[in-house]
């Protein structure tokens, strides 16, 4: 995805993380202030930092801090133990789970579905999930978090598109399946011909705006303070370091 | 007309209804229909003090799902919040202004006003403001503001603007029992459609509001519509119109009720299949609620909830009709079709082909009406001239029938009370014959919940 405006560029600090008896790379970019909330990236490319570092940008200008992993050559299992790994990550960041935004691409993208069977993530989205894996997810774990999949029609199982919305709009949570007409599964990777363009346009859009409206933004100390206020209605201390 | 009060020491307001016991007649002053002024009171002394329908709990399937509404004049998001509760919040930041939600409905948990950025949720809390610092540790946050109250009665959500109304339950009155008699056509709970129906009427909305449950001028108005029905090999028996009442159920609220059988009058015609499925639903409804009841779920009714709110079960569908109006001269109707999900395909095809092709604003009635009532606002002009229009109709008959017009004056009664400080007594009829009055009895479970 192309940035339409140049903009300084932050380059995401590489690590490693322990999560399901293996080491994995991952990427990070870590704000100052108050971040808008904490997007955790599972992207295809076996090297994170080159996978994520333009999501994890576009994501910045937004808000959000973000943590990203590659779930390349992981099966089901090892994905949710990836998955799970990456959440206890941020939680270390003091984000809690309905303050994150779960962004997965192709196998990336039902791990982060299967992840909203618990019901407690602010907001999921797949793109270009196997709709053969989305559809056995939502049939064994119907989502609980809001989960928006994307897919090309030109990929291999569109044809279960129906049924897999179907599937999805019983379930307890808000989904929304798009399917993007004349691409390929590829269709998020910007490219000229008119339709990928569009489609990796519009879907770049989806995905920020189903953060923004769904992943519950951090409380600011003054914001704190006032809970504390309604919680309390007799004088409370200043806890150490609020600003004044 | 009167303009001042005996004695000549203040003036009075005008006379709007004109309720003649003795003659009998019925009359109201058409200057209510073009009156800049008596808006402002309808305003202020219907819309701002009485119970107001918003929506349908079921529009408002998952968490987080809202719609943007105008009730009373006022923008509202109609939301259901993460938890699942039904929350209504006035859609205006209460920073500066702005609409917080622009679009007409969505799923979203969290609101952010474009002008300045503050973020809510769909309980109403302000979550996030931009550069908070600026406004200093002790500033109060404000949340939505929302209606002094909000209740539903299974599934129909009010508001009202007023923090001493009345129980909705009591509010509805007798009206409650219609709901019920819609209400209970689904055993897993009757659901809103999506898709709306929205038209603006150059005319008064008092004046739909009288067409809604006006069973005189079908015939006359609708003329091509039943010669469709009659062309489709539908055989329509015009008697069975006759075979109706009209009723006062407390409160302004007053029906048009069919007798039993004349809910399916006028519709389509229905394969054997269906007609089976329809006999089968209804079987099973004798079963828990008895053969009286059920009775009664057959007839037709065109119900009124004072002031604005319509629901007609007719011609093999309820209709959900919100009026609202704008200017004297102008107003605006949405229209909703309730369903109950588990009927089969041919049936709901009917359905929503009747909710399209009568009730719908090109289809083959409603267009009749607008223009009828066009044309009568259009007259108003010469509301000096001929300052008033007859209700009358049926006051003297021991029984009201549904052609009748007791249902327009049991309205006008509460308005002028309501506007005008203008008390009248209930009109004496008889009371309904036995079949119109069958009770709903208990006889397997069944969950009903006003909440």
């Amino acid at each position: 995805m192309d940035l339409d405006v140049t903009l300084p560029r932050i380059e995401p600090a590489p690590a490693v993380l322990a999560a399901g008896g293996r080491e994995h790379a991952t990427a990070s970019i870590r704000l100052g202030g108050v971040p808008r909330g904490v997007a955790v990236l599972l992207v295809e490319d076996h090297d994170p930092v080159r996978g994520a570092s333009e999501p994890m940008n576009a994501l910045v200008e937004h808000g959000f801090e973000s943590l990203a992993a590659s779930v390349a050559g992981l099966e089901a299992l090892a994905c949710d133990r990836l998955v799970a790994g990456l959440l206890e990550e941020v939680t270390t960041w003091d984000w809690s789970p309905e303050q994150v935004g779960l962004v997965g691409w192709g196998r990336g993208g039902t791990a982060a579905l299967h992840r909203c069977a618990t019901g407690d993530l602010g907001a999921a989205v797949g793109i270009s999930p196997a709709l053969a894996d989305v559809r056995e997810i939502a049939c064994a774990d119907a989502p609980r978090s809001p989960w928006l999949g994307m897919v090309g029609e030109l990929a291999p199982d569109t044809g279960l598109a129906e049924e897999v919305g179907s599937l999805l709009d019983g379930a307890p949570a808000f989904t929304q399946l798009v399917v993007y007409p004349g691409v390929g599964p590829d269709f998020h990777r910007d490219a000229a011909p008119a339709l990928v363009h569009a489609a990796a346009f519009d879907c770049w859009q989806r995905v920020v705006e189903w953060l923004n409206v769904r992943v519950s933004p951090r409380p600011t100390p003054y914001a704190e303070l006032w809970e504390l206020r309604q919680h309390h209605s007799s004088d409370v201390p200043t806890p150490e370091g609020t600003p004044r | 007309m009167t303009d001042t009060l005996p004695g000549g020491s203040a003036p009075a307001r005008p006379q709007y209804v004109d309720d003649d016991r003795d003659a009998p007649r019925f009359r109201v002053n058409r200057r209510a229909m073009v009156d800049d002024d008596v808006l402002a009171r309808e305003r202020d002394r219907i819309f701002d003090k009485v119970w107001l329908y918003i929506g349908h709990e079921t529009e408002l399937a998952k968490p987080n799902d809202f719609k943007t509404r105008t009730v009373a004049g006022r923008p509202l998001i109609f939301a259901r919040d993460k938890a699942g509760q039904i929350q209504v919040w006035v859609n205006s930041c209460p920073h500066r202004g702005a609409m917080i939600c622009r679009e007409k409905e969505g799923n979203a948990r969290f609101m952010t006003c474009f002008y300045h950025g503050w973020s809510f949720n769909t309980s109403g809390k302000l979550v996030s403001v931009p550069g908070d610092t600026s406004y200093g540790r002790d500033f109060e946050r404000p949340g939505l503001a929302a209606p002094a109250h909000v209740d539903s009665y299974r599934g129909f959500v009010f508001v009202s603007f007023n923090p001493d109304v009345e129980d909705l339950v009591d509010y509805l009155a007798e009206a409650a029992e219609f709901l019920d008699l819609v209400c209970d056509q689904s055993e897993s709970g009757m659901r809103v459609l999506e898709g709306t129906h929205e038209y603006s009427v150059k005319a008064n909305w008092k004046l739909l509001v009288e067409n809604s449950y006006d069973g005189y001028h079908a015939v006359s108005t609708h003329q091509r519509y039943f010669e469709m029905v009659a062309a489709s090999g539908v055989e329509l028996d015009a008697t069975r119109l006759g075979d109706s009442i009209g009723v006062d159920l407390g409160n302004g609220h007053a029906a048009s009720v069919g007798g039993p059988g004349t809910g399916g009058l006028f519709g389509r015609p229905l394969s054997e299949a269906a007609i089976a499925e329809k006999e089968a639903r209804f079987a099973s409804f004798r079963t828990r609620f008895g053969e009286a009841w059920v009775d009664r779920m057959t007839g037709a009714r065109n119900l009124v909830i004072f002031p604005n709110l319509v629901v007609i079960d007719l011609v093999m569908g309820v209709v959900i009709r919100k009026i609202d109006p704008v200017r004297p001269d102008y107003m605006e109707v949405t229209a909703w079709e309730l369903v109950p999900p588990e009927e089969g395909d041919e049936l709901k095809r009917q359905r929503l082909d009747n909710f399209l092709t009568f009730w719908g604003p090109g289809g083959l009635a409603s267009p009749d009406d607008v223009e009828a009532l066009e044309t009568c606002q259009r007259s108003f002009a010469a509301h000096r001239e001929l300052s008033w229009s007859d209700v009358s109709r049926g006051m003297s008959s021991p029984v009201a029938l549904g052609s009748d017009e007791l249902q327009m004056r049991t309205w006008w009664r509460r308005w002028d009370a309501l506007v005008n400080d203008v008390e009248h007594a209930d009109e004496p009829h008889d009371p309904p014959s036995e079949r119109f009055r069958g009770r709903r009895l208990e006889l397997e479970p069944v969950e009903t919940t006003s909440s």
